[in-house]
């Protein structure tokens, strides 16, 4: 569904990636785990459209997107959720959902509002605060505003980017059976999470960055027995990152 | 002594409703770019000369207001797109001195265009016949054209701000003020919300060109820097970028500038013995009638106190995050 070959990136003088291949297909779950600053973020952020390679071609379902503008990116049925979450503060929750079927047409109309209601199905929590500002949420509710933003475009493929980045441990837990769900549900996503256990449980494979290259990849169950990875992402003597 | 007041309130309306309208221009383009878009008073000039040539064509106010408003939104999305587009992303202050450079190319341009048709460089504005003449209600007269300007502001403010609560282009452009690349995350065209802005300030600069010239009786290359000096303090003191705070600015600074009209040489109004003569007195002294020559100077010590207190302006807050 997605082959990302050969993908770099650099910010002025820093090569941020050098060389990132990876595919996924339709209905996995992959995980993209890697170090702060190992190029997690930047690569879904290449794929989405908000930075451009220098080298490389992302192809999504035949289309070429290397150099696509983000809202085609959007249309062709690509949807990011954003690290940090970035939902607008300033708008109600009911303003940021619908933002997120702006690109559809109206002819979609019956099913955006399908959509709506399964979001709010999903999280019951957002249709109580429908009215309210985004920003006045707390941390593990705009997180879900924010994945429930990224659903309403339909998307084929969802690049969720640290969904559990500074959250309660039990707002994580729920982040995550959310996820769980909604690859039971047939979604297609690729995950960036530095909460590598989490990421383990839910993935179907995964592949490990490091300082802008792919270094390891296979099933997840595989990977995490891996000792390189047991050092380096799951933590030694039962300490977790 | 009532209808004194009454007469100033409606003037204070309708200044405040000019400031609003080129206000809000300036705050929808900085809210999105983080541009101050000088050049947007020449909007206004621009529509001043169309309109000038519509009715000196012997159209219709009706008929000469598409033309005059369509013509300067064109205007806008050219500028847009020739000398804003191309620097998106360069340095603020480059995109401030392109912004002077725009102003400067209409307003030689306009001068050249009146030059060429043997026109001198201040015109007598032909004042539609519509927005002639005073409205008299008992024994208080108003211009039309007052009137007129409150009016039409208060409508079009109102028509915005349906446009941005209730559309997905309205609701776009502010997403898209608060975070651009969250904007483009969920699919918003920023190239379009971007042109989006520049047409609606235009469009509402043209409107505001028309009543301000149909005020001041003529009109010349220049005109338009006074009014988009007065447009971004109103913008400041509402809080930059806010679309509300710049509203709200534009009638504080229309309240605060016939404020001190008002009341310098007021103490020549009051008819003799209808006060005590300490208060009269009082009046004489700190309220001279040649207050009102200082009237910018103390409208921008107000601006000054203002920014003192509160630095984000009345409805302002803290600004977006731009970067990751």
């Amino acid at each position: 569904m997605l082959e990302v070959v050969d993908l770099h990136v650099r910010y002025g003088a820093i090569r941020a990636l050098q060389g990132v291949s990876l595919r996924v297909a339709e209905g996995e779950l992959v995980a993209l785990i890697g170090s702060n600053g190992a190029g997690k973020t930047t690569t879904l952020r290449t794929i989405s459209g908000l930075l451009r390679p220098t080298q490389g071609s992302i192809t999504f379902e035949g289309v070429d997107i290397t150099r696509a503008a983000s809202d085609r990116i959007v249309s062709l049925g690509i949807s990011h959720c954003p690290e940090g979450r970035r939902i607008f503060g300033g708008l109600t929750v009911a303003e940021n959902l619908r933002l997120g079927a702006v690109s559809r047409p109206r002819s979609e109309a019956a099913a955006v509002a399908e959509d709506l209601a399964m979001v709010l199905e999903l999280f019951p929590l957002l249709r109580e605060r429908r009215d309210q500002a985004g920003g006045t949420l707390s941390g593990g509710e705009q997180q879900m505003l924010a994945i429930g933003r990224a659903l309403m475009s339909r998307p084929r493929l969802l690049l969720l980017d640290e969904p559990s980045l500074g959250l309660a441990p039990l707002m994580v837990e729920r982040i995550f059976a959310t996820i769980a769900q909604l690859k039971e549900r047939g979604r297609t996503i690729l995950l960036v999470e530095q909460n590598v256990h989490h990421a383990f449980d839910v993935a179907d494979r995964a592949y490990v960055l490091e300082t802008g290259r792919i270094t390891l990849d296979g099933p997840a169950g595989v990977l995490r027995s891996d000792p390189k990875v047991e050092q380096s992402y799951l933590g030694v003597g039962g300490v977790a990152l | 002594m009532t209808e004194y007041a009454i007469q100033q309130v409606v003037n204070a309306l309708s200044a405040g409703s000019l400031y609003a309208l080129m206000a809000v221009g300036l705050a929808m383009v900085f809210g999105i770019l983080r541009l101050i878009n000088f050049a947007h008073g020449d909007l206004m000039m621009i529509a001043a000369y169309v309109a000038v040539f519509c009715i000196g064509a012997g159209l219709s106010l009706l008929v000469s207001l598409p033309i005059i408003v369509g013509a300067t939104v064109v205007v806008g999305l050219l500028m847009e797109r020739v000398a804003y587009r191309p620097i998106r992303g360069a340095p603020d202050v480059a995109v401030l001195l392109s912004s002077f450079a725009v102003g400067q190319i209409l307003q030689n341009g306009t001068l050249l265009a009146t030059r060429l048709v043997d026109k001198p460089q201040l015109i007598a504005f032909p004042s539609p016949e519509a927005l002639s003449g005073v409205v008299t209600l008992g024994t208080i007269t108003i211009p039309k054209v007052n009137v007129a300007s409150f009016v039409v502001g208060l409508l079009l403010l109102g028509l915005l701000t349906l446009f941005v609560t209730r559309t997905d282009l309205g609701l776009s452009m502010r997403a898209t003020a608060e975070d651009v690349p969250a904007a483009r995350l969920v699919g918003i065209n920023v190239n379009r919300v971007v042109a989006t802005a520049f047409a609606i300030g235009s469009a509402l600069a043209a409107v505001a060109g028309l009543l301000y010239s149909v005020q001041a009786g003529q009109i010349n290359p220049y005109m338009g820097f006074t009014p988009v000096l007065k447009a971004f303090i109103a913008a400041v003191i509402g809080g930059f970028g806010s679309i509300s705070g710049a509203v709200v600015g534009g009638f504080v600074l229309g309240f605060l500038e016939v404020l001190v009209t008002a009341l310098s040489g007021i103490g020549d109004l009051i008819p003799a013995g209808s006060v005590p003569p300490d208060v009269l007195g009082f009046l004489h002294q700190w309220l001279p009638a040649g207050l009102a020559s200082w009237r910018d100077a103390i409208v921008f010590v107000v601006l000054i106190v203002v920014l003192l207190v509160r630095p984000q302006g009345i409805l302002g807050r803290r600004d977006r995050t731009d970067e990751g």
